[in-house]
């Protein structure tokens, strides 16, 4: 399999390019989603399209940093947007990114529609935008990528501490003497940068999705914030990679539906089975609480009322045997065994 | 200079409506002040806006006799439990250090020094045995220890709290009035928000009554009054809106 992958330049570079872009994507969707901001992303990403055809029809050339440089002026203008909005409407977040997510969209798709009928034969590339294709990667592309993926990569690591705090308590950061609206501006900036570089391999509409999915499923799996950007990069590595392999080898598969397959998958198998958090587990888990409580229900019963109970009530005589239970004058107590093993029995069930 | 906080004219409004107005506060050095109130009295706001976190139309706020600024290292804020979500990825030792980030400034790393500052906070709050446990694990009293815990690692002149008695488990509210009187014994000031009026007697020896307006202020067997608090508490009903910005 390696040789083959040496063997054929366009696939190493394909490889090579979808690599970085899953793991940059997996390590920023983690903030991006424990700050519960997943929908900023997919506006962002649909925004950028009037902006890649606008500096398409501008211009005239199809130049990758070009039309990049369209698409993130375009997508900083609907963040702004977004921002003006908020400070002087009332309107809920979600409503009015989906709106702006939405009406950018439809503008690109227009102006898109516009450029080819003009009968530019250069624009049909444009279409690729939609839905991503890596197949036309181009050793100038990676270096694009593998650049800004990088540098985005480097800020994650410089203010690791930074976002973290950030993420977790804004408002004690800045009681700290942090600027949160520098950390804030920073977040943007990345957001901004990843989508930018992203979009033409998985496709304005599906990008969100390889932003979240990989921390959704990161997070099944650990409860470390460091460990949490390991696998959430890893799964994004193994998606961009596996997604664009698979579209590359047929004409006219676009790459971020294959992409978001194999997220999905990922994202299937941590909800299901992942330990502890996973749903297979909860169903074990609860299963073992019923039937512990319907057999220890008198033992919890005295850890927590701490009445004794009438001897002759006594549920069960190899409590007795197990010495969690003792009868003093008639009356059924629990020993201290007793009492640590209901405590046990209850933190369980606090987890 | 003997005042910790000094707030002179301090009104903020979200809309028009002020939620806090026209507070003139003087809290001397060392001061154990309750800050006490009716539900949409403004009591988290008016923590928030002397640390700045809420606009402010007019006011000024000085420590120890200089602008927030250049005091701010010796200010720690205790924020209300529930303003974060504790079903983030982290330990409970990686939450007191963030009390250190301040000292520690921006890109670089914690120090072993830092870790042991930590390591003697935790202790202080009975918690060294949850140092690695993740904090979604803890229970309510636990998690406001940590908070108390990140707090006292910022080695602060004065505190903060938002609510710090609210929904913990009769140990955790034991420990925490501990850690406020020796906090006081160490002459730091201390202004926290409170709602428990069965206790301010016993745990503060200054209260804010505060409704909207700085109702009365001083040394609690001064003007922890019946009449005073009966009036702190009826003035809200003069004012429709009792929603809480908490």
């Amino acid at each position: 399999m390696p040789n083959f992958i040496l063997e054929n330049y366009t696939l190493f570079i394909i490889v090579l390019g979808t690599l970085f872009l899953g793991l940059v994507n997996g390590v920023l969707g983690v903030f991006t989603v424990l700050k519960k901001q997943a929908l900023v992303g997919d506006a962002l990403s649909h925004a950028t399209l009037p902006g890649v055809v606008l500096a398409f029809m501008f211009t005239g050339v199809k130049d990758m940093w070009v039309l990049l440089l369209g698409a993130s002026i375009s997508s900083i203008v609907a963040m702004l947007l977004i921002e003006g909005i908020k400070r002087v409407s009332k309107s809920k977040d979600d409503a009015l990114l989906s709106l702006i997510l939405a009406s950018f969209f439809g503008v690109g798709q227009v102006l898109l529609l516009l450029v080819q009928s003009g009968g530019n034969s250069t624009a049909s590339g444009l279409q690729n935008f939609i839905f991503g294709q890596a197949a036309t990667m181009l050793l100038s592309d990676v270096y694009l990528i593998t650049g800004v993926a990088l540098f985005v990569l480097l800020l994650v690591f410089l203010f690791y501490k930074e976002l973290k705090l950030f993420v977790f308590n804004r408002d004690y950061f800045y009681s700290l003497g942090f600027s949160s609206t520098l950390m804030s501006g920073l977040l943007t900036l990345m957001t901004v940068l990843v989508v930018t570089i992203s979009i033409r391999t998985v496709g304005v509409i599906l990008m969100s999705a390889f932003l979240i999915a990989p921390s959704v499923s990161s997070r099944q799996w650990s409860n470390r914030l460091v460990t949490n950007l390991f696998l959430a990069g890893l799964f994004g590595m193994i998606s961009g990679v596996g997604g664009s392999l698979i579209s590359s080898q047929t004409t006219n598969l676009p790459t971020g539906p294959v992409i978001v397959l194999f997220l999905s998958l990922i994202v299937v198998v941590s909800l299901f089975f992942a330990p502890k958090r996973g749903i297979i587990h909860h169903a074990v888990q609860l299963r073992r609480h019923k039937r512990d409580l319907a057999k220890y229900y008198q033992l919890i019963h005295l850890y927590e009322v701490k009445e004794p109970v009438l001897a002759i009530n006594l549920s069960d005589v190899a409590f007795l045997e197990q010495e969690l239970v003792e009868i003093v004058d008639d009356k059924v107590t629990l020993t201290l065994k007793g009492g640590q093993f209901v405590e046990r029995l209850l933190r369980r069930d606090q987890q | 200079m003997n005042n910790a906080i000094k707030i002179f004219d301090l009104t903020v409004s979200y809309d028009l409506k002020p939620v806090l107005w026209d507070i003139d506060l003087e809290i001397p050095l060392g001061a154990l002040v309750a800050v006490v109130g009716p539900n949409g009295a403004g009591k988290s706001t008016l923590i928030q806006a002397i640390l700045g976190l809420v606009k402010r139309v007019s006011g000024e706020v000085s420590f120890l006799g200089k602008p927030y600024q250049s005091v701010q290292k010796r200010i720690a804020y205790v924020p209300q439990r529930g303003s974060v979500d504790w079903d983030f990825p982290t330990t409970v030792e990686d939450v007191v250090l963030m009390g250190r980030y301040g000292h520690i400034g921006w890109i670089k790393r914690p120090t072993k020094k830092d870790r042991e500052k930590v390591v003697d906070a935790l202790k202080k709050v009975d918690m060294l045995e949850f140092k690695h446990r993740q904090i979604s694990e803890l229970s309510g009293g636990q998690q406001q220890r940590v908070f108390l815990a990140r707090a006292l690692v910022q080695e602060a002149d004065i505190y903060l709290m938002d609510e710090p008695f609210v929904g913990v488990d009769a140990k955790t509210e034991k420990a925490i009035v501990l850690l406020l009187k020796e906090l006081k014994d160490e002459n730091k000031t201390v202004v926290v928000v409170h709602h428990d009026l069965q206790t301010v007697k016993a745990y503060f020896d200054y209260v804010t009554l505060l409704n909207r307006k700085v109702i009365a202020f001083g040394r609690v067997e001064d003007v922890f009054t019946d009449e005073l608090v009966k009036k702190t508490y009826q003035a809200h009903s003069l004012i429709k809106n009792g929603e809480d910005h908490a």
